[in-house]
């Protein structure tokens, strides 16, 4: 049985019995190769399920919505992490959400896909195995995925077994340093690593789509949209739009589940990434603490411990 | 007409220790650079990560943030989720550019007057020898708006 039978067999399942209200997966987008978030509340929504490499955004991010329903989520590796995190900050009870464990192997990259396209748009596209087959009017291009996968897939970490209610089969994401690059940007001098993160906060129009693509930013009013005080500056000044990154890195310091909804929600293609991962080494290096994976009683940054490094305080 | 260049250093001190310990070097008149402008919080672990960007996104060349010793806290361990921040705060705009040593921390008792005025010059010394604050700083045409 594929995985996506066992998927719409075991929801319909749920719905039917009233195990849960409400199933929340992805379906079938309207465009080749896309899909959109499913909220199925019968089994005949339930019907139109999928789930496989071309599933891109983080589901969790809709169970801040139903606190108070029995939900089942359609959970890759990115949304168990973060569900971890919602235990934490009693955004969601183990015992109101099942996690359906899906397969992972990599999320398709739509970016690496246009590069690769070089400019043409295909009118039909599916995923073969590990083949991507998409074609237009007078082309059609056979791509291995394993190509063509998201920069975050690589060296994914996969939560224990017991954080799913039911896996439906074996997650095997891409071997890979998750640092690379973060590496990379950290053997910049000084002034080049501020030069490129001007360069990339210039192309920002802070539509703020990685703020609601983002599981972990569920605050109910921003501090980017407060007006008294206004906390940021609504000019178009360049520093204004760093203020509003470097503050939304902080707020996720040690709560980002590195899943990346936030840079491909982005429509200008900002790749912020590393400044989380570079928060995420900080957590895991210095106070051993790694989001998503380790179910300890308290957030990051709402405890202590009387040993905790100092050496840069005076 | 311009004016030698002297850094503008914003100073965070907590109220119980930190800021006793400004004012005990100030009667015992100590010699402190004038380089500072202390603002007094209720506690180091008050002061958001936020202020600091602020800080110097609306033009200070440096900020220090001093609170209590660990163990001495008004508030029991306000100084020590501080610690957690601050650390987070420094990796982070260390790792974006910002150059080491715009942004500090120390801890100083309300009996340390001559180790705050200490604290107050070698951080300003620091920030001399960097020199003015270029990055993350608003324009000064946006800053009319």
């Amino acid at each position: 049985m594929s995985v996506n039978a066992l998927l719409r067999e075991t929801a319909a399942r749920l719905l039917a019995e009233g195990t849960v209200r409400l199933v929340v997966g992805w379906e079938k987008g309207t465009l080749p190769l896309r899909t959109t978030p499913l909220l199925a509340r019968t089994a005949e929504q339930a019907d139109r399920l999928v789930a496989d490499a071309t599933c891109d955004q983080n589901l969790a991010v809709y169970l801040t919505r139903f606190k108070d329903e029995k939900v089942a989520l359609v959970a890759r590796p990115c949304e168990a992490r973060t569900l971890v995190e919602y235990c934490r900050e009693h955004r969601a009870s183990p015992d109101r959400v099942l996690a359906i464990g899906v397969p992972c192997t990599g999320m398709l990259s739509r970016r690496a896909l246009e590069r690769r396209l070089s400019g043409r748009l295909p009118a039909a596209g599916r995923l073969e195995g590990d083949l991507v087959i998409c074609s237009g009017e007078d082309w059609e291009e056979r791509l291995p995925l394993t190509d063509l996968l998201e920069p975050v897939c690589y060296g994914c970490r996969l939560p224990g077994a017991d954080r799913y209610w039911r896996v439906l089969g074996e997650s095997r994401p891409p071997a890979g340093d998750r640092y690379a690059e973060l590496d990379r940007f950290r053997q910049m001098a000084g002034e080049e690593r501020y030069a490129a993160f001007c360069r990339a906060v210039e192309r920002c129009i802070r539509c703020y789509a990685c703020r609601q693509a983002c599981p972990m930013c569920y605050c109910p009013e921003c501090f980017s949209d407060r007006s008294a005080p206004t906390w940021v500056g609504s000019s178009d000044d360049l520093s204004d739009t760093m203020v509003f990154h470097l503050t939304r890195t902080l707020h996720l310091a040690g709560r980002c589940v590195d899943c990346g909804a936030c840079v491909r929600a982005c429509p200008v293609g900002v790749d912020l990434r590393h400044l989380h991962l570079r928060l995420g080494r900080e957590a895991e290096e210095r106070f051993a603490y790694r989001p998503g994976l380790d179910a300890a009683d308290r957030p990051l940054v709402a405890t202590f411990r009387p040993d905790d490094p100092e050496e840069f305080i005076r | 007409m311009s004016e030698a260049w002297e850094p503008k250093i914003v100073a965070f001190l907590c109220h119980w220790c930190s800021y006793a310990g400004a004012d005990l070097a100030g009667i015992s008149r100590m010699q402190y650079p004038p380089n500072v402008r202390v603002i007094r919080v209720p506690c180091s672990g008050a002061v958001n990560p936020f202020y600091l960007i602020k800080a110097l996104q609306r033009g200070a060349d440096g900020v220090l943030v001093s609170g209590c010793h660990p163990g001495d806290c008004h508030y029991l361990a306000g100084n020590l989720v501080a610690r957690r921040k601050f650390a987070m705060l420094k990796a982070l705009l260390e790792h974006v550019g910002l150059e080491e040593g715009r942004v500090q921390f120390s801890w100083v008792s309300a009996a340390e007057g001559q180790k705050f005025a200490d604290v107050i010059r070698e951080v300003t010394e620091t920030v001399r020898a960097l020199g003015p604050a270029g990055r993350f700083r608003k324009a000064r045409r946006a800053l009319c708006r």
